[in-house]
């Protein structure tokens, strides 16, 4: 990457400011220019767990080993609306859901976490 | 008369002459020959205490060397024991390690095992222990 995620989270959240409907735009523009479109994803993500953290909510990823397995209503009744819930697969974890807010591990009831205890 | 003085001069005395020379030589050459004994005779004894004190100190000398040697096999002897102690420990170490190492490695195995037979069980029908853990989680976001 040319610049670094957070030069260009920096950067939108500013151009946000000063020129709302011209920063997106500005932001694809140049992250053609610089070739670090190819991240586009990645940060956008950052932007928006910017944006979300800005307007005092948290930034709540949700992982369980399955679909059928997400409750989702229930479970973003534990959160504020303030707050953004990812809600992601992983059939690594084998069983039960792992909750990270604001890339920090909050709580991990999985299958995979118990059976790495068991036989540590 | 005159022939008794010329027989006494011209015989007698040169023959007496004679006679006492051959006493002289005869007595000089035993004399020596005892001299020769009597040399043969110190020689002999002297010979006989070089010998003796040869024996002796050959003696003291094998004496020496037998108790050195005996000194220097039990010190050879030690320290092959010692060699041979410190061999032994290191290859009952090593042979420790070995079991310890493949002990660990057979408890991996089993816990590689169990763990793989607990996720295979559960993945046969998962909802029920999803279901349990995420409820868990669930009351555990609560607290």
């Amino acid at each position: 990457m040319k610049y670094s995620v957070n030069n260009y989270v920096g950067a939108f959240t500013q151009a946000i400011k000063m020129a709302p409907n011209e920063a997106t735009g500005g932001l694809v523009k140049l992250l053609k220019k610089t070739g670090d479109i190819k991240h586009f994803n990645k940060i956008v993500e950052a932007i928006h767990k910017k944006l979300v953290n800005e307007k005092g909510g948290k930034w709540i990823n949700i992982e369980t080993a399955r679909e059928s397995a997400l409750k989702k209503e229930k479970i973003k009744h534990n959160f504020s609306e303030k707050d953004y819930i990812d809600f992601k697969i992983n059939p690594e974890l084998v069983a039960g859901m792992r909750v990270t807010v604001d890339g920090e591990e909050e709580l991990d009831n999985t299958l995979n976490q118990k059976l790495k205890n068991l036989f540590r | 008369m005159i022939l008794l003085v010329v027989l006494t001069k011209f015989v007698y005395k040169p023959l007496m002459k004679m006679v006492e020379e051959r006493r002289k030589r005869i007595e000089f050459g035993i004399k020596a020959g005892e001299k020769g004994v009597k040399i043969i005779n110190e020689a002999e004894e002297e010979k006989a205490g070089i010998i003796k004190k040869a024996d002796t100190q050959a003696v003291a000398i094998i004496s020496e060397a037998e108790k050195n040697a005996q000194k220097k096999a039990q010190e050879i002897a030690t320290q092959a024991d010692k060699k041979a102690q410190q061999t032994l420990k290191e290859i009952m170490l090593i042979a420790e390690r070995k079991e310890k190492e493949q002990m660990n490695k057979v408890e991996e195995e089993a816990k590689k095992l169990v763990k793989e037979a607990i996720i295979r069980t559960v993945q046969l029908k998962p909802e029920q222990v999803d279901e349990k853990l995420i409820e868990e989680a669930v009351r555990g976001l609560r607290v």
